[in-house]
């Protein structure tokens, strides 16, 4: 967990000094003696480098870490990537094959890896998920999703 | 008087068939949404604010708050049954209601659970009739420096007492500050950190960074494990559910000190429920003549802290309603979902929309009903709803977040920034950086920039305004005093754990 919490305020440290940076470089601190869209910015800036620099003294400071604190299994990892990628996967299809068919087949796929070896429970859960999500969304609150090339 | 006519102005508005069917649906939900562990009432309330988007912002306020105090008591259905908490605000809850679920007891819990949360909710939403309106008149003579510092000290106290670290709740808040500032600059008409991505320039929109913060990141977080824990399904039923008379009324001090202390912390910009329900559990242990018997299925350890944070998520609106300042993690993703329907809570939401601001609290006088009446009549559905497999669950709330998020503005960007704070948040979790300052930050950055800048202004570019004019100096110190307090405490702390070691 150290070299986590390391990199994170690293992160945050150079996120910090970037803010200063543009600031000073890139927009304005003060225009026509006001504050500019440079000003908050440099202040932000300061105050994120101070607690990146804290966050890492503290953790250069610190002795114990919690054990186990990420999950160590290759499945959990495994479950963990799929869902996001899955969730990528189906936002890029969206457009292509339209919400109801994406939507269905995100829940099909990922309730099958997750577990569920039964197809009639996948089709159900699958088909019932988009009807549930067409009918919330576009019949009842009348928002437009994308219908893809098949048109629905 | 006029609180009361107000507040009656409000009833007719609450009561309105749609209205009673929101609150209702609301209450439901947020029981369902809290009984599945580990989704609290700010995943809940983010999850859904898309569905909201197109309804009458009474209704939807309406709606919310019910999901709000719903998943408060929903929190202690998986206390109880799994002793694994919904929300952590039922964490105190399961030390006595699972016992007594184990004894076979589970229906006197949560009959316990659901009258308390009912006394302490009713309690609480008393005094937020009477005290919001007087703290928001009092606000109305506020200025620009007054405002500014009122948000200054509404983003330390949150720093400093979300989570372990006020240094890691301060790094979420500049992360927070930081993404407020994307977009056009309205003074020069700058835009900034763009990139040139032109749909930036209306800068990071709160709702995408919420669900991703509170809904991906909960389900990431849920994908460790499949397993929920060992459920004790024996006796709960209608049949099994009230514990006798004269033991529940019993309860009454319990209570009452519970709600008490609840509300008075609930008020309390960042301390939240669950800092509530842990106070309310000590001081009635330490009252008990029995204290033995907690720990091993005592009442009292249920009725206390159910009273304390159901009186605590009250009083967390008085400062939302009546300074525009969120106490928690749910009631900042409330104010998010305020200003997305064009309102702004503040003093001067109860000036100029008295309307919305009465029917907002006289809705939560019903759903309060509804939700004592709803628990008892629905506790076998709520049951039900923790048997739902995590493999159905999980992907479901990411189509529902996803699509939600989508919904919002029809725009696919919002769903790739869903899913990058979905990460985010994860990671946040892990490293137990508390996401809810982050989520303060960003909805009150440009707030906080416009109000510095007018400040800055009529003093002719003096900072000496915020410390010149008696109440922005009163805030600014209490804005200092809630920052560095909880950090001499971490400090103390850990070296008396040196020490001893």
């Amino acid at each position: 967990m150290k070299k986590a919490e390391i990199i994170t305020a690293l992160i945050f440290l150079a996120l910090g000094v970037y803010f200063i940076t543009t600031s000073y470089t890139t927009y304005q601190y003060l225009l026509d003696n006001k504050p500019g869209p440079g000003f908050l910015p440099r202040y932000i800036g300061w105050g994120m480098v101070t607690s990146a620099a804290l966050y890492l003294m503290s953790t250069l400071r610190q002795t114990s870490f919690p054990k186990n604190w990420f999950p160590t299994d290759r499945a959990a990892h495994l479950r963990i990537l799929t869902i996001i990628s899955g969730g990528l996967a189906m936002t890029l299809l969206l457009d292509i094959l339209g919400t109801f068919l994406s939507v269905a087949l995100f829940m099909g796929i990922l309730t099958w890896y997750l577990g569920n070896r039964s197809i009639l429970a996948i089709i159900g859960v699958a088909i019932g998920t988009s009807l549930v999500v067409q009918f919330i969304f576009i019949k009842w609150l009348m928002i437009p999703l994308p219908s893809g090339i098949l048109g629905f | 008087m006029e609180t009361l006519q107000l507040l009656l102005q409000g009833l007719s508005t609450a009561l309105t068939p749609i209205n009673v069917l929101m609150a209702t649906i609301g209450v439901i939900l947020g029981a369902i949404i809290g009984a599945l562990p580990g989704i609290g009432s700010a995943t809940g309330v983010a999850v859904l604010l898309p569905i909201t988007y197109g309804m009458n912002p009474i209704t939807a306020v309406i709606l919310l708050a019910g999901v709000y105090y719903g998943a408060m008591y929903g929190g202690s259905i998986s206390a109880i049954l799994i002793n694994a908490p919904g929300d952590p605000a039922a964490v105190m809850t399961s030390l006595d209601g699972h016992p007594l679920a184990q004894q076979g007891r589970a229906g006197h819990a949560f009959t316990v659970a659901s009258g308390s949360s009912f006394i302490g909710g009713t309690f609480g939403i008393i005094m937020l009739t009477f005290l919001a309106p007087s703290l928001a008149r009092w606000a109305l003579n506020f200025g620009p420096p007054e405002y500014f510092a009122l948000m200054v000290m509404g983003l330390t106290t949150l720093t400093g007492l979300a989570g372990d670290s006020p240094i890691k709740g301060l790094i979420s808040t500049f992360f927070g500050l930081m993404l407020a500032m994307v977009g056009l600059d309205i003074v020069s008409g700058v835009g900034r950190y763009t990139y040139g991505v032109l749909e930036l320039l209306d800068g990071i929109d709160f709702l995408p960074v919420v669900m991703g913060l509170f809904g991906v990141a909960e389900v990431l977080a849920g994908m460790e494990s499949m397993a929920y824990g060992e459920m004790i399904t024996s006796k709960v039923g209608l049949r099994n559910m009230f514990p006798k008379a004269r033991e529940f009324f019993s309860l009454w001090k319990a209570w009452i000190r519970g709600a008490i202390i609840g509300f008075a912390i609930g008020v309390l910009p960042g301390a939240g429920a669950t800092m509530a329900s842990f106070m309310a559990y000590a001081t009635e242990k330490n009252f008990s003549r029995t204290p033995q018997r907690f720990g091993k299925g005592h009442l009292p350890g249920v009725a206390a802290p159910e009273a304390a944070n159901n009186a605590a998520s009250a009083g967390a609106m008085v400062p939302l309603l009546a300074l525009g300042i969120p106490g928690s993690a749910t009631t900042a993703v409330l104010l998010g979902a305020f200003m997305m329907y064009g309102l702004r809570p503040g003093p001067l939401l109860f000036a100029q929309r008295p309307d919305f601001a009465w029917a907002a609290i006289a809705s939560m006088y019903v759903g309060n009903i509804l939700l004592a009446i709803m628990i008892i009549v629905f506790i076998p559905l709520f049951v039900r709803v923790l048997l739902t497999p995590k493999n159905i669950l999980m992907p479901l709330i990411i189509v529902i977040t996803l699509v939600g998020t989508f919904s919002i503005r029809n725009n696919l960007i919002d769903v790739w920034i869903a899913l990058i704070f979905g990460v985010i948040g994860y990671l946040f979790k892990k490293l137990k950086i508390p996401a809810a300052p982050l989520v303060l930050a960003l909805v009150l950055g440009p707030l906080a920039e416009k109000t510095m800048r007018l400040s800055l202004m009529l003093s002719q570019g003096s900072f000496s305004i915020f410390f010149t004019r008696p109440i922005a100096l009163v805030l600014m110190i209490a804005a200092f005093a809630a920052l560095v307090i909880p950090i001499i405490i971490q400090l103390r702390a850990s070296r008396s754990v040196k020490n001893g070691s």
